[in-house]
């Protein structure tokens, strides 16, 4: 019986680790793979880039120029030097101290879905045109939620003139929270009074390009191709320190091929090359690589956001941007579902989780039904609570001697419990059980005396955090200094 | 064979479609019968198909595709201006506005219902819109808007084609995302349509209003 050594612990090798679970699907082989289909694409297909300015800078870069297609085939080294040039840290500065979101590769930072035009109004129930109201009240109820770490421009303000719906919805994301802002800005024209726009808001009135508090999504055009007046605006804000996140949308089927690996080899390839580009025109700019495409479903010709394959091409493509260094953006909690149900959440989660796992820096997706177009504020709050439930499982498993706890349960013995333990309390108060907000636990009578549903109860909350909430308020002055801005803007764009 | 034609059109079998239209026309068919009972019958059937949820997009695109090498053969046999009968649309993005699957969309399956497709592309102009008009005298002119911030351009497009003097000889349809009946009515354009399916059938009937007109 002497081996059976009860008092003295064996030792081991394992000193104890703080244990993450990830989900990865390409091998290096698998990665190195993609690489070279993606610049095979680039080298021998090329991308149309209908902007003069760029195109000089792509030639002088040894690029193949067709000046009559305009379009440009890319060497192998263009795209490789890119990717070295990219920062692998990009810093989404927020106006309230303790708000940043450094995208280091050591968190996911949740986001809205975007970028709607039409409200699902939880006052009425109706279905109608987003306001900047809307846009305002999405903002706040966002700042609020910890789990919500920037913002997106979510819905349009469709209630404003059309020429300045891309400053009206800069001023509500400014004014309606202190975190960082990612909006819009395809006219080059909108930069100047953006850039004053985002002065008067900042801190002492000066825009500080090392610490920029709004960013833009840059769309580049699947297949292969980009927009003049959108690349020339990106530019445009990327001297000033504005962060791109470059977010090529391809929808499987009908502007990438069907399959999920030549989806996969075009939306990287079109990722680097745009990459390849605003790294010539502003070296070292801030770039976010987008791990993530759609689906064209084939029966409604709709855009389908959610779906098993929508996870795969996330994966891998998060994988990709990864594997580059690249602080990466992917999609998760988006829905095709007209309403909240079951397909919500279970288009929702399941991507969410993924694309946490996957190990992305930024997750759109909470707060929008119907494929990105219908903002429903009562799913961004439900969705928060899905974005606590990945940031828990992301967090993983502390397995080392003091979280084993083979002390305390040596001194329980068999039989005893552990709920009066002090070091419980500890774990619990230091979130080793997560604690549901929104999510229903407990007996089946008490959830039915309360009698309330899940919407109602996140209605609730909304209007809690309306009339409660008060996002860090703009600098003095900065609010009249923004309408003025605006009404020059009016006087000076060309009627529409 | 014109039975075993239009059966080649519906599975999509370009080959086929091609060596039975010339088969047909060396044995003496006359072009405009090829059309009328073998392909236009084909397309309704694909497009039912594509209505009640048998037929997928791609399957009616490549039967849309085979439909278009099937009318170059047939076209030097036609007729002047006859072409598949339906008459031409133009269709456009309109400017400030870059999205384009739809509106090919719509344009591959007005193409496969018989139109003549002429297609300007994106970040059309209003100006460009009156241009075209006037150069291709088409039964309808298409818009396609995907931004709330480039729908007022379709607005414009009309005013100008009244001052133009234009409004009357072509039929207004438009689409796309955030466009809705209302915002049709309101406009006062003569067709709408929901989805690529629902806009053929609405053009067929403008057209044929323009035919007995
Ligand atoms: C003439 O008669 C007719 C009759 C019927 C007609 C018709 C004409 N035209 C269409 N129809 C109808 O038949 C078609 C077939 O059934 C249908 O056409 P649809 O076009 O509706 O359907 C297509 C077959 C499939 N659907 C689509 O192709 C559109 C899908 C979504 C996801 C979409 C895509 C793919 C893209 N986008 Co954009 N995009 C969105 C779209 C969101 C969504 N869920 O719809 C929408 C429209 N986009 C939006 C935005 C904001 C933008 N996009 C942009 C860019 C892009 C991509 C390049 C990434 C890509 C376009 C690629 C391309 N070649 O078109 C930018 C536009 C810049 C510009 N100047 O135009 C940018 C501004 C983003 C940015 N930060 O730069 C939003 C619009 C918000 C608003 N204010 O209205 C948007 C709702 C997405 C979102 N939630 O963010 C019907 O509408």
């Amino acid at each position: 019986m002497s081996s059976l050594n009860a008092t003295q612990p064996q030792p081991s090798d394992f000193a104890g680790d703080a244990l993450r679970p990830r989900l990865s699907m390409l091998d290096a082989a698998a990665i190195e793979y993609v690489h070279e289909q993606s610049l095979r694409l680039l080298a021998e297909v090329g991308v149309r880039v209908p902007l003069a300015r760029a195109q000089a800078l792509l030639k002088d870069a040894g690029a193949l120029v067709d000046d009559e297609t305009r379009i440009v085939r890319f060497p192998d080294d263009l795209i490789e030097s890119a990717i070295a040039r990219a920062p692998k840290t990009v810093l989404l500065a927020a106006r309230e101290p303790g708000k940043d979101a450094l995208l280091d590769h050591t968190r996911s930072f949740a986001t809205h879905d975007g970028m709607g035009a039409m409200c699902l109004d939880h006052r009425t129930g109706e279905r109608r045109p987003s306001t900047a109201q809307d846009l305002l009240e999405a903002m706040i109820v966002a700042d609020a939620l910890d789990e919500i770490g920037v913002l997106w421009y979510t819905a349009y303000p469709c209630d404003e003139d059309p020429r300045l719906q891309s400053l009206r919805g800069l001023q509500a994301m400014l004014a309606g929270s202190g975190k960082h802002v990612e909006g819009e800005v395809t006219d080059p024209a909108d930069v100047p009074y953006v850039m004053e726009m985002l002065a008067a808001a900042s801190p002492g009135g000066l825009w500080r390009p090392e610490r920029p508090i709004f960013s833009i999504v840059y769309c580049p055009v699947s297949p292969l191709q980009h927009d003049a007046d959108s690349l020339e605006a990106a530019i445009l804000l990327a001297e000033q320190g504005v962060p791109i996140t470059v977010y090529s949308l391809a929808l499987a089927g009908a502007t990438a091929p069907i399959t999920q690996a030549g989806t996969i080899v075009q939306t990287n390839a079109e990722e680097l090359a745009a990459f390849a580009i605003l790294q010539l025109a502003v070296p070292g700019c801030p770039l976010v690589y987008v791990g993530n495409a759609g689906v064209m479903d084939m029966r409604t010709s709709t855009y389908a956001t959610a779906g098993p394959e929508e996870i795969l091409l996330n994966l891998a493509l998060t994988e990709m941007g990864r594997h580059y260094g690249f602080p990466v953006l992917s999609c998760g909690l988006s829905t095709d579902a007209k309403e909240l149900c079951v397909q919500a959440g279970s288009d929702g989660a399941p991507m969410a989780l993924a694309t946490m796992l996957a190990g992305a820096d930024l997750l759109t997706g909470a707060g929008m039904l119907d494929s990105a177009q219908l903002l429903y504020l009562p799913k961004l709050v439900l969705d928060a609570e899905i974005i606590r439930q990945g940031h828990r499982l992301v967090a993983g498993v502390a397995l080392d001697d003091e979280h084993v706890m083979a002390d305390v349960t040596r001194r329980i013995g068999p039989g005893g419990h552990f709920l009066a333990e002090r070091e419980t309390r500890r774990y619990l108060r230091n979130g080793e059980l997560l604690m549901p907000r929104a999510f229903v636990r407990g007996s089946y009578d008490a959830w039915q005396t309360e009698g309330r549903d899940e919407t109602q109860r996140a209605v609730e909350r909304i209007e809690e955090i309306l009339a409660s909430h008060h996002p860090l308020p703009l600098p003095d002055g900065a609010p009249q200094r923004i309408e003025e801005i605006i009404a020059t803007a009016a006087s000076e764009k060309p009627a529409g | 064979m014109k039975e075993q034609l239009t059966q080649a059109l519906i599975a999509g079998n370009a080959d086929l479609v091609n060596a039975l239209t010339q088969a047909l026309l060396a044995a003496g068919t006359p072009a405009r019968e090829i059309l009328d009972d073998a392909l236009l019958p084909g397309m309704e059937v694909v497009g039912a198909r594509m209505r009640s949820g048998e037929c997928f997009i791609p399957e009616v695109l490549l039967s849309a595709r085979t439909m278009q090498g099937a009318l170059d053969i047939l076209k030097p046999h036609l007729g002047e201006g006859e072409g598949a009968g339906l008459g031409t649309v133009v269709l456009g993005t309109v400017e400030g506005d870059l999205h384009d699957i739809g509106k090919n969309l719509v344009g591959m399956l007005l193409q496969g219902a018989g139109f003549e497709v002429v297609n300007l592309g994106t970040g059309v102009t209003t100006q460009q819109f009156v241009e075209a008009v006037k150069e291709h005298a088409p039964a309808i002119v298409g818009m396609s808007a995907l931004l709330t911030t480039t729908l007022p351009h379709m607005a414009e497009t009309l005013a100008a084609l009244k001052a133009a003097g234009l409004r009357e000889q072509v039929k207004v349809m438009v689409g796309g995302a955030p466009v809705t009946q209302a915002f049709a009515d309101e406009l006062g354009a003569d067709g709408y349509g929901a989805n690529a399916g629902m806009a053929v059938d609405r053009a067929k009937a403008l057209a044929a209003q323009a035919a007995t007109a």
